[in-house]
């Protein structure tokens, strides 16, 4: 035990000399390459999370872009749809003043709640534009694209009851909807085919929002620099 | 007092392996670990590009992409592990 007790210090045998604490199992050296091991394993396990969270932040991305390019198409489709019907009802409310004025009351009523349907979409997506820019897009603090303005203005009303919507200028034929979160972007699109109804000069809009790749981000990352 | 170094020295030896296989050890799974990240994330990235209709890049893991009507799958095998994973075109999403 004395002996033990001895070696706790330094002391001088002939010509070597022993370190105090040799006896230790912990040395400096294993301790260095312990802090080596564990800071390696801690430096992958967080570039592995890095990694995973971009993969979250992508799909979290996805998910608020499509939201948003489903609710465009929707508002697109119930509009132009209600458009077509408004169309279809002035034709017949035309008529209608000659053979049934009564008749004709109730197609102006007809008209009018479509008008007000239609409103009440496009100011169901503007208050999402304003949210969406609010917001950042999608609350993760990415850098949102402005949603696309929907530029319908509606004619004064006729003898015939309310018109249906007119758009400003040359109505898009797709509409892009993009966040960008660098690295991680994404986008969508909605379009249009074209389809010819049927027995007549008519053609219907099939409005659909599919993915595709950014084209904004370059130009925003532009203005930046 | 030999017989004390002689000791100590067999105490440091007995915790450097002891170290060294714990380190291995480590090491090892998190390689697996590392390797099945970055193959789950090449998968995904892959997926992801395929679904916008962009050409794949180049990369280490070789990812297989099946295209369906309301999907697209990739799959690629990493060593033992296998990912797949299916992401759905915008029109067949539910959120």
């Amino acid at each position: 035990m004395r002996k033990i007790q001895r070696t706790d210090h330094l002391i001088a045998t002939g010509s070597r000399k022993v370190l105090k604490g040799t006896e230790g199992v912990l040395s400096i050296p294993l301790a260095l390459v312990m802090a080596v091991v564990v800071t390696a394993a801690l430096g992958s396990i967080g570039l592995m999370e890095l990694q995973r969270r971009e993969i979250a932040l992508q799909l979290a991305m996805d998910t608020c872009v499509g939201k948003a390019a489903l609710h465009l198409k929707k508002t697109l489709t119930l509009v132009e749809a209600a458009n077509s019907r408004m169309q279809m009802e002035r034709v017949t409310a035309q008529a209608m003043t000659v053979f049934s004025p009564p008749a004709m009351e109730a197609l102006k009523a007809a008209l009018q709640l479509e008008a007000s349907l239609q409103d009440l979409q496009i100011q169901f997506w503007n208050f999402k534009r304003a949210r969406w820019l609010a917001e950042r897009g999608c609350a993760t603090g990415s850098v949102p694209w402005p949603l696309p303005e929907l530029k319908w203005v509606r004619p004064l009303p006729d003898f015939w009851g309310q018109k249906p919507l007119d758009w400003l200028g040359r109505q898009p034929s797709e509409f892009q909807i993009e966040v960008d979160h660098s690295p991680r972007s994404s986008a969508a699109r909605v379009l249009y085919t074209q389809k010819k109804i049927e027995l007549t000069s008519l053609t219907k809009r099939n409005w659909y929002a599919e993915w595709t790749s950014a084209r904004f981000i370059g130009m925003h990352r532009s203005n930046i620099r | 007092m030999k017989n004390i170094r002689g000791q100590a020295a067999l105490e440091f030896l007995a915790g450097l392996s002891l170290l060294i296989a714990m380190s291995v050890g480590a090491a090892s799974i998190v390689q697996a670990e590392w390797s099945r990240t970055q193959c789950a994330q090449a998968v995904f990235k892959a997926t992801h590009t395929a679904l916008r209709g962009l050409p794949l890049g180049r990369s280490k893991v070789r990812v297989r992409i099946v295209a369906t009507h309301d999907s697209i799958t990739g799959e690629a095998q990493c060593g033992k592990s296998k990912e797949r994973i299916t992401l759905l075109r915008l029109e067949a999403a539910r959120f």
